[in-house]
């Protein structure tokens, strides 16, 4: 069946619009809360995660008291500092590999976060 | 009736503590602090107070951010604690320093945080063999 060119200009906005959209829903976010010194994913205690290229982990202090989380690995180093109860910050990992996360005000605290 | 005079000298000499007593608890302290250093200040400070952690070298350099203090330096030793005090209680934001130094007053005690401030205090004294130059240094300087 012939399309005429405003059909065509549609058919293609929408795929185009699909395909963004996948992407965005692609790029998901993982919630890390910081509780009894621990960090917590979906209830569980946690020392390791494995997060796809390009997810967002939005680290979430449960705890009343000043948590801080920070990386020096190769693949990201950052330092997000120290934030309060109920505070949380986030961080993008956009490539694959290995990052260790840490606390600076526990020094007991740390997590390694595997990007794939 | 004990010697009114005898029971007066025996309550001075309890009541005085040993002269050299002073000096074990000065070196107590300092050690305390010194473990506590290498728990929580060293990756930034670094484990010989130079200023010289593992967060300056990978991270802080890179991002041209203030660096921390070098407690080599003699202005230390001539800190009041309580100021030392206040910026490990509060974290450097609070006291217009760097927003990277994180408050260790609810993770640490008020015995805790004393015995860093007499480390930081001492760590000229102790650590200037190890100070070395480092560029963009004053800028942490408060």
């Amino acid at each position: 069946m012939h399309k005429s060119p405003q059909q065509k200009r549609l058919r293609t906005a929408f795929i185009a619009t699909a395909l963004f959209t996948a992407g965005a829903v692609q790029a998901g976010e993982v919630i890390v809360d910081q509780h009894n010194k621990t960090f917590i994913v979906e209830g569980n205690k946690v020392e390791a995660i494995t997060i796809n290229v390009g997810d967002t982990v939005r680290f979430r202090n449960d705890d009343p008291f000043f948590h801080n989380i920070f990386s020096l690995s190769d693949l990201k180093t950052f330092d997000l500092g120290s934030f309060p109860k109920g505070q949380s910050k986030t961080v993008t990992f956009d490539k694959a590999g290995m990052v260790e996360v840490e606390c600076a005000i526990h020094p007991e605290m740390f997590m390694e976060v595997t990007i794939k | 009736m004990p010697n009114p005079r005898i029971l007066i000298l025996a309550l001075l000499l309890s009541a005085t503590p040993p002269i050299a007593s002073a000096q074990p608890d000065a070196e107590a302290q300092f050690k305390r602090g010194e473990k506590l250093f290498a728990a929580y200040c060293a990756r930034c400070h670094g484990k010989n107070a130079d200023a010289e952690g593992r967060m300056v070298k990978r991270l802080y350099r890179k991002l041209k951010t203030q660096l921390p203090n070098n407690f080599t330096l003699g202005i230390y030793a001539n800190r009041p604690a309580e100021y030392l005090h206040k910026i490990i209680t509060n974290g450097g934001e609070n006291h217009s320093m760097s927003k990277y130094m994180p408050p260790f007053g609810e993770e640490l005690s008020t015995e805790n945080i004393d015995d860093l401030a007499h480390f930081i205090k001492k760590a000229p004294e102790k650590y200037a063999r190890h100070a070395a130059p480092q560029p963009g240094q004053e800028k942490s300087i408060t």
